[in-house]
């Protein structure tokens, strides 16, 4: 699927949703739990379950791959690992700020 | 990405805890957002929100309820003469107008659409259904207007992709332990008092508002919130030096206090250091139109200070390092680069 900043995707196997922070210039799949996320309309369907093991994104991290310009901020949390063409995304590392405001 | 995200995710994490207090009237993350929805009922049809008043629930109330309704919000500098705020709110079409006393009733006359702070926070408790969150990053969040010092007051637009970007950037979601609060007295019509909101919000500090500035009330309200954070700008930091000056107990729960808004005088920086030895001193330079801060003279550069070392006292006039996340680039007169960063 073609991204585009802003754009909302839930997972279609748990109650995780992210948004594009940043999309890369050509289409990726983005996938949650090892099933293609669905736009933010889509319904889900409520039989599925996520692997044993994954690790579900927590809410306000950012999920980023550097190569492919591709970020991802998790609006809500999910129990299934966020994914690029199959390639599990990291965390995007926080950089500490003194407090400005 | 739309503000309105961003209370969406505190809401998410920690809805009842209290976002905002402003006197002993409070609001928690669901009422918030809750109340940006009911705002947007109201704001229906028009093609901005202007908010003229001091810190109060409204502002941040104004801003969300905006947000959802995909219209600017324009907070507007209430002590400016009544004429000024019509030739400002004149052009920008059909304005819902949140003012009260004798402003609001002379805006009124003038034709505008309003409504008393008083009665928009009201409307905002009521019930309301959540919508749909607008989609557009491009769509101007906040008009700020600019003091005008040459000639009429410019706006500077400010984009919901613009703000998002700059809390997600420098702030870390949550990371605020739960007892930390900020005070804020920096007005509403400020870029400071915008990136303020957004950033503590965003941060999980319980922001409480200062309706307008006065150190001995500033001091008060610092022991009696045991306020942990607060920024303010340079003639606050004067008068609270005076304040803390003559005060024993001082401000004991204090950890960070930045300032900015305009240059500091270097006697004024070096008292604080010594009144305020375990506080972490972060100077914020900023303009409006890069929606707040871009560089920071950090706490451990005003500690270097604190033993008096020449380098290090000098460096005090600095605004410090550029963010992480900031390009900067100075050019010749001729326009082309001389430097970049």
């Amino acid at each position: 699927m073609e991204l585009k900043a802003g754009q909302r995707l839930n997972s279609a196997v748990c109650d995780a949703q992210v948004v594009v922070v940043k999309a890369p210039a050509d289409a990726v799949e983005i996938q949650c739990g090892g099933v293609p996320m669905i736009d933010g309309d889509q319904e889900r369907d409520a039989s599925a379950t996520t692997p044993d093991g994954d690790e579900g994104p927590a809410l306000g991290k950012r999920y980023a791959s550097e190569e492919l310009g591709l970020e991802l901020l998790c609006t809500r949390a999910g129990s299934g690992a966020l994914a690029v063409d199959g390639e599990v995304l990291p965390i995007k590392g926080a950089k500490p700020l003194p407090a400005s405001d | 990405m739309n503000l309105l995200v961003l209370l969406d995710m505190v809401a998410a994490g920690r809805g009842d805890a209290v976002v905002v207090q402003s006197g002993d009237e409070t609001l928690t993350a669901n009422e918030l957002l809750e109340g940006a929805w009911a705002g947007q009922k109201l704001a229906a049809g028009a093609d901005a929100l202007a908010y003229v008043g001091p810190n109060a629930l409204a502002f941040p109330l104004g801003l969300f309820a905006a947000a959802a309704a995909g219209i600017p919000f324009v907070p507007l500098n209430y002590r400016l003469s009544d004429q000024q705020l019509h030739e400002l709110l004149e052009p920008l079409g059909n304005v819902l107008v949140v003012a009260e006393g004798p402003v609001g009733a002379a805006l009124a006359d003038a034709g505008h659409d309003v409504t008393g702070a008083d009665d928009f926070v009201a409307a905002c408790r009521a019930d309301a259904t959540p919508g749909e969150i607008p989609g557009d990053a491009e769509a101007t969040a906040v008009l700020l207007y600019t003091s005008g010092t040459t000639s009429a007051p410019k706006a500077a637009v400010l984009r919901h992709g613009n703000l998002s970007s700059y809390v997600i950037g420098t702030v870390e979601f949550a990371a605020a332990d739960e007892a930390d609060a900020s005070l804020v007295s920096v007005p509403p019509y400020h870029v400071a008092g915008l990136a303020n909101l957004l950033s503590n919000l965003y941060a999980g500090r319980r922001i409480v508002y200062l309706r307008q500035f006065d150190a001995e009330e500033w001091v008060a309200t610092a022991k009696r919130e045991q306020i942990t954070n607060a920024m303010v700008v340079p003639t606050m930091l004067a008068r609270i030096a005076d304040v803390l000056d003559a005060d024993e107990t001082g401000v004991p729960n204090l950890r960070s206090l930045s300032y900015g808004g305009a240059r500091t005088p270097s006697t004024v920086l070096q008292r604080v250091i010594k009144l305020l030895p375990e506080v972490n001193l972060t100077n914020a330079y900023g303009l409006t139109e890069t929606s707040s801060t871009i560089a920071v003279l950090g706490p451990d550069d005003h500690r270097a200070a604190r033993g008096g070392d020449p380098v290090a006292v000098q460096r005090l006039s600095s605004v410090g390092r550029v963010l992480p996340t900031v390009e900067v680039e100075v050019r010749d007169d001729a326009r082309h680069a001389a430097a970049r960063r």
